[in-house]
């Protein structure tokens, strides 16, 4: 089939010359870059842009793309030994990866995660090359009403990431719904929040957010275990491989991951947040172990983390067959092209086949090359868990910093970071939950603007808010959770078993109210 | 804490300033600061000057540094911490007369130095290839008859360039421009994929933007508010003045420097440019971007500046966005 | 006051006051001049309405198990953190990126009572590398500071 001969072209292109090496020290580059807190993906890509300059294009765009990979792997590292996640997509994995990693078993979550990239990304690959024509079409019916649906669907869907009272979660998400209403409207143009101050004018920076949220904040709770002598160091990081019991857990996650990410990162705009946040949902719903997610459940590291490496597979359809970015890493690989003086377009696939198909066989290797890379670090990795207390959260305090101010080239990042440090610990120490927060930040603006889109398109008529069956699905799905969330508590409190439960608790009492 | 470093800054300009008043050449590198993410149109133009000004017209190696936010105000701000320093420059649009006019910016050109305009970026009207609408002509009518019935959407902000056009268009037509459902994406490449799947009828943008999906066939422009008609994919596209309407309207790029810059500086910029204008090099970059020439040294960028203003303030104020 | 509200509700009435001035700076949001049905104001006086409602509700019941309270050291510990980052931030423009990280780091170091030639030796050394890294490698850009272009 010519697809294959394509293929093989292009993975030919991935070898010749110097673009093997390009591909290395793009992926091993990237893993360490996607280790720094709030550096992932995007951020990575952006900020090691200047090393490509110099290179021809196809080399270039292969350097990238192994940035791309590599700092993807790199992000969950962070997330799941140091609880400070790269970006938005590493935020999931953080959930349950972090946990697995206290109780000793991070050497198993990186193993998990390595094997979910690995999997999510090669679905993700094979989806590109073979489903491109024919899927390319299917993102363009999503309108400003279907975003709506979908971004619906996905906040609703971050209730499942909330452990405990019900009311801090809704808090949470009602806190980052505010924080993304900072900054000049896009539909109005009216300044809402922003203080008179031109950094404002963008709204809040996401990243910096999760870089105080997670980061700094992160240093801050640490403190606390220092001075209280409690910091333990991780005495152990398990083996570096799955006991046979989670391998059997995991291995329909892997599918399920791959699958829901490469659909979601297909639709331009919505991308490794909603991948990684409906297969986390995905996953709790098909668990036969609910109750374990948020405190380490392996399905929770590998469901996401292979919906986020496919979600790149489905991110680049748009990008490859119509020039329309599906992501916003994919959004800075459309800069890098344009710097590299390729306009790209729905010709580019049949104008520049080369270098498409360089940058499809390079991602092929890339996906190999850091599993292969990345199994034999996992052990220097987790070593970094062993160092001291005080250097280790020094060492992440100025990373979080640096990376804040490195985003936009502006110390007002740094002080969103610091602001938001404080505000972390602050809610950690009421127990309100930071990952729907930070989800509602990323989410937030999506929704409200493709919500007045909608209803402006339609004249205010409501119906506009389902013009299609897509956007029928979403929001149809979106009532049925916020139902099922609000009947299935109501009729476990009345199980036979729980109505025992609290006669017996009454009985206990009597004795005690004399 | 900018206010400090700032007056610092300034004391060693003053002190240095009598020093460099004889001095008309750059000494070290030179930074184009951008006020824009990689990729996009000012970092676009950004880099074509540097392209072409290190390959010998400037004798210093020369950086392009993104600093995005407030649509370019926040990379402006931040090189005009250099006053009198000629080693700072940066790229201005109408952007910064829109900001100034609708309070969002404390800056205005004349509190900076304008060195030159380059070029103008003309607009590209659009509408799906399958639309009902094949030709300006029915645009016009349609516009005209039931303007309410046209869905409109664009990028980045209200009140930019593209919402500009529309509006001097709704003059010339003569249909009210607050009627037709308007509704405004984050990015060019939201506005092209909402029409290709014709969520909305009809989209301004500059002409680059729709440029390989009108080569793909699956756009048409109808019209360009061009002085004359552009080249390549566009070059069967007429313009609204061949049309019978006076709608000419683009956004110009050009390049500013900080306060307080001297004459002489001013012309070695103004020199530089100019050379860069006339290069092969620099014209394949124009052509390639979809751009037109506009060039224009100091004094003329001066004048020019304040009558797109005024322009401007007729425009804004149509569209109901200057109280 | 912490130890007899208790953190969630002292974090509740933080939540209120803040979206009481959300809610009053939202009623100065112009109304957009074109046919958004909405409008910019209606989602964040949604919002913030809602923040007080979930507030109220945290501050009458809040959860049965509060985290221990921190000791005041801790606190001032984590001030002292926080002063120091605000500290990098005003003088990042003043003296560059190398001496504000070696006083970041040295702060840091000594606030956590690490001994003081520790201290400068780890101070010393990761000023190093994070300096190579970041400026040579990653090439970011630092504007140039009033000592001149060294740091």
């Amino acid at each position: 089939m010519d697809t294959i001969a394509f293929l093989a072209t292009g993975i030919a292109t991935a070898f010749s010359g110097w673009n093997f090496v390009y591909v290395l020290i793009g992926a091993f580059v990237g893993t360490w870059i996607g280790m720094l807190p709030g550096l992932g993906p995007s951020t990575g890509i952006a900020l090691l842009l200047p090393l490509t300059y110099g290179l021809d294009p196809t080399g270039g765009m292969i350097m990238l793309c192994g940035i791309y990979f590599g700092s993807m792997y790199g992000g969950s590292i962070s997330s799941i030994l140091l609880n400070t996640p790269g970006d938005v997509s590493s935020v999931i994995t953080m959930l349950d990866g972090n946990p697995m990693a206290r109780r000793g078993r991070g050497g198993a979550a990186l193993f998990c995660a390595a094997v979910a990239s690995f999997i999510g990304g090669s679905v993700g690959l094979v989806g590109l090359t073979f489903l491109a024509e024919p899927i390319a079409r299917f993102a363009l019916r999503f309108g400003p009403a279907e975003y709506f649906a979908l971004m619906t669907f996905a906040l609703i869907a971050t209730a499942t990431l909330m452990q405990g009272a019900a009311v801090k979660g809704l808090m949470a998400i009602v806190i980052g719904l505010m924080i993304a209403t900072v900054g000049i409207d896009l539909q109005s143009g009216a300044a809402r929040f922003t203080m008179n101050s031109p950094n404002l004018f963008d709204g809040i920076s996401l990243i910096a957010v999760i870089i105080g949220l997670f980061g700094i904040s992160e240093v801050f709770t640490n403190i606390q275990e220092i001075m209280a002598r409690r910091w333990g160091k991780v005495e152990t990081v398990g083996r570096l491989w799955m006991e046979p019991s989670e391998w059997k857990r995991c291995r329909f996650s892997f599918l399920r991951g791959s699958v829901i990410g490469f659909m979601v990162g297909v639709v331009p705009g919505a991308g490794g947040a909603v991948a990684t946040l409906l297969s986390y949902a995905a996953e709790r719903r098909s668990s036969r172990h609910p109750e374990e997610f948020g405190k380490g459940a392996i399905e929770g590291v590998a469901g996401p983390e292979a919906a986020n490496n496919a979600s790149v597979g489905g991110a680049l359809i748009p990008l490859f067959t119509l020039g329309l970015p599906g992501s916003s890493a994919t959004a800075i690989l459309l800069g890098a092209l344009m710097i590299f003086g390729i306009q790209p377009g729905p010709h580019l696939f049949t104008e520049n086949p080369d270098l498409v198909w360089g940058i499809i066989g390079s991602l092929y290797v890339a996906n190999v090359v850091l599993v292969i890379l990345n199994i034999p670090f996992i052990g220097i990795f987790v070593r970094m868990l062993m160092m001291p207390g005080a250097p280790l959260n020094a060492i992440i305090l100025l990373l979080a910093v640096t990376g804040a101010y490195s985003l936009n080239n502006n110390v007002f990042d740094i002080q969103v970071a610091l602001v938001f440090g404080v505000i972390g610990f602050l809610l950690r120490s009421a127990q309100v939950p930071l990952a729907p927060l930070v989800l509602a930040v990323a989410l937030g603006g999506g929704l409200e603007q493709s919500l007045r889109q909608a209803l402006s398109l339609s004249d205010g008529d409501p119906a506009g808010l389902v013009p299609s069956g897509i956007a029928a699905v979403f929001l149809g799905l979106s009532a049925l959770l916020v139902l099922l969330a609000a009947i299935l508590p109501a009729t476990r409190l009345m199980s036979p078993r729980n109505r025992a439960l609290r006669r017996a608790a009454k009985k206990e009492k009597r004795p005690q109210t004399q | 804490m900018a206010a400090f470093s700032r007056i610092v800054a300034m004391a060693l300009a003053v002190a240095t300033s009598a020093a460099a008043a004889q001095a008309a050449e750059p000494t070290r590198v030179i930074e184009i600061i951008v006020g824009a993410s990689p990729g996009g149109g000012f970092d676009r133009t950004a880099r074509a000057i540097e392209r072409v000004l290190e390959d010998g017209i400037v004798g210093q190696p020369i950086n392009v540094i993104n600093q995005p936010g407030a649509g370019g105000a926040v990379g402006l701000a931040s090189m005009n911490r250099h006053p009198g320093d000629m080693h700072y420059i940066s790229i201005i649009s109408p952007n910064i007369l829109t900001d100034e006019l609708r309070g969002t910016s404390p800056m205005t050109f004349e509190a900076l130095t304008p060195i030159a305009t380059l070029v103008s970026e003309y607009l590209c009207f659009a509408v799906h290839a399958d639309s009902d609408l094949e030709t300006a002509a029915d645009l016009v009518a349609a516009l005209k008859e039931k303007p309410e019935a046209i869905r409109f959407g664009f990028a980045t902000t209200p009140g930019n360039h593209n919402h500009v056009a529309f509006a001097q268009l709704a003059g010339a037509v003569g249909f009210d421009v607050m009627k037709p459902k308007t509704v405004i994406f984050k990015g060019a490449s939201e506005a092209v994929t909402a029409l290709l799947g014709r969520h909305i009828d009809f989209s301004i943008a500059p002409a680059a933007s729709f440029a390989e999906y009108v080569r793909s066939g699956d756009v048409k422009c109808l019209a360009v508010s061009a002085p004359e008609r552009l080249g390549g994919a566009l070059s069967d596209v007429p313009t609204w003045t061949e049309l019978g309407y006076d709608v000419v309207y683009g956004p110009f790029r050009g390049v500013i420097g900080p306060q307080g810059m001297e004459p002489e500086q001013i012309a070695f910029w103004e020199d530089a440019l100019q050379k860069m204008a006339a290069t092969e090099a620099w014209k394949k970059e124009v052509a390639e971007n979809y751009w037109t020439e506009n060039v224009k040294g100091h004094d003329e960028t001066m004048t020019f500046l304040a009558t797109e203003r005024d322009l401007l303030r007729a425009s804004l104020t149509d569209l109901g966005l200057l109280q | 006051m912490r130890h007899v509200l208790g953190i969630d509700r002292v974090v509740a009435l933080i939540c209120i006051a803040v979206a009481g001035l959300y809610l009053s700076a939202s009623l100065g949001i112009a109304q957009g001049s074109f046919g958004d049905p909405l409008g910019p104001r209606a989602f964040p006086q949604i919002l913030g309405a809602l923040l007080i409602l979930f507030s109220i509700i945290t501050l009458v019941q809040p959860s049965a198990r509060q985290a221990p309270a921190t000791p005041l050291a801790t606190l001032v510990a984590i001030a002292i953190c926080a002063a120091l980052v605000l500290g990098f931030i005003l003088l990042l423009p003043v003296v560059g990126y190398a001496a504000t990280s070696f006083l970041l780091f040295l702060g840091f170091l000594l606030t956590l009572r690490e001994p003081l030639r520790l201290a400068l030796l780890y101070a010393a050394g990761l000023t190093l590398l994070f300096y190579v890294v970041f400026t040579v490698l990653l090439q970011t850009y630092f504007p140039p500071t009033m000592l001149g272009r060294i740091f």
